[in-house]
């Protein structure tokens, strides 16, 4: 099953009043980069994924999230 | 001070906005490249001497679109690899994955234009030189890259507006 990567972008990049051109230029990507990411249309490398975890300082997991459709067979080890 | 932050924007590129319009620039510069070799191949199979001249000369064309649309994106990236060599190996963007991902299925679909062109070479158009499939397949293949970079690219359009969140920032 294909998981869809959420995030929470934009509720960060509010409650920091920053437009996307702002952020983007804050992590040496484009605006597009920013957009196409906030719209699902971008899966972007950990590298950039870190570079805006760490800008907005918080883990990564706060702005990035598997859907949860996603099958939990899948993500849990056998133990 | 909206206009002075625009200006200075468009006159200072970041690192990423070059790496990006080289992008657009070389996928602009791969269509013309098209038209050219679409051109050289065409000459082949045209019988007419008279349009077969002016192909030739209208070749040229492209070529020089070419270096004029490519050359000043390519000088302006080299120069920001000279200065900024870690940024530009970051550079990791929608862009540069869009190009990617066209890159592969031009690579695909030429694999696949070679084969039926091997299939089709066995019965028919067996008159037909060497270069004229070389140019055939060059017209195919960097088509493809075109197309696919600009579909990919631009997508359904909807990439968002710009939220303008920063009021008074600075305050």
């Amino acid at each position: 099953m294909k998981a869809k990567l959420n995030n929470r972008i934009r509720v960060y990049r509010a409650e920091h009043r920053l437009s996307q051109s702002d952020l983007a230029e804050r992590i040496g990507v484009t605006r597009k980069t920013i957009s196409t990411i906030e719209v699902g249309r971008f899966v972007p490398s950990t590298v950039i994924a870190l570079k805006i975890a760490r800008y907005f300082g918080v883990p990564m997991e706060d702005i990035f999230s598997l859907n949860d459709d996603v099958d939990a067979s899948e993500s849990t080890p056998n133990t | 001070m909206n206009d002075r932050k625009e200006r200075a924007t468009a006159t200072n590129q970041s690192p990423a906005q070059i790496v990006d319009r080289l992008l657009q620039r070389t996928a602009i510069g791969v269509s013309l490249l098209t038209i050219s070799y679409a051109m050289a191949a065409a000459m082949y199979v045209i019988d007419d001497q008279g349009i077969v001249d002016f192909m030739d000369r209208l070749q040229l064309v492209p070529s020089i679109l070419v270096l004029l649309i490519v050359f000043p994106a390519f000088v302006k990236f080299a120069r920001l690899r000279y200065r900024q060599k870690s940024e530009c190996a970051e550079a990791d963007g929608y862009l540069v994955e869009m190009f990617k991902r066209a890159s592969a299925m031009a690579f695909s679909l030429t694999f696949i234009f070679l084969i039926i062109l091997e299939l089709v070479t066995e019965k028919y158009l067996t008159d037909l030189p060497t270069p004229f499939f070389i140019n055939a397949t060059l017209a195919f293949s960097l088509s493809v890259l075109s197309i696919a970079f600009f579909r990919l690219a631009h997508g359904d359009g909807d990439d968002g507006d710009d939220d303008e969140f920063d009021t008074d920032q600075g305050a």
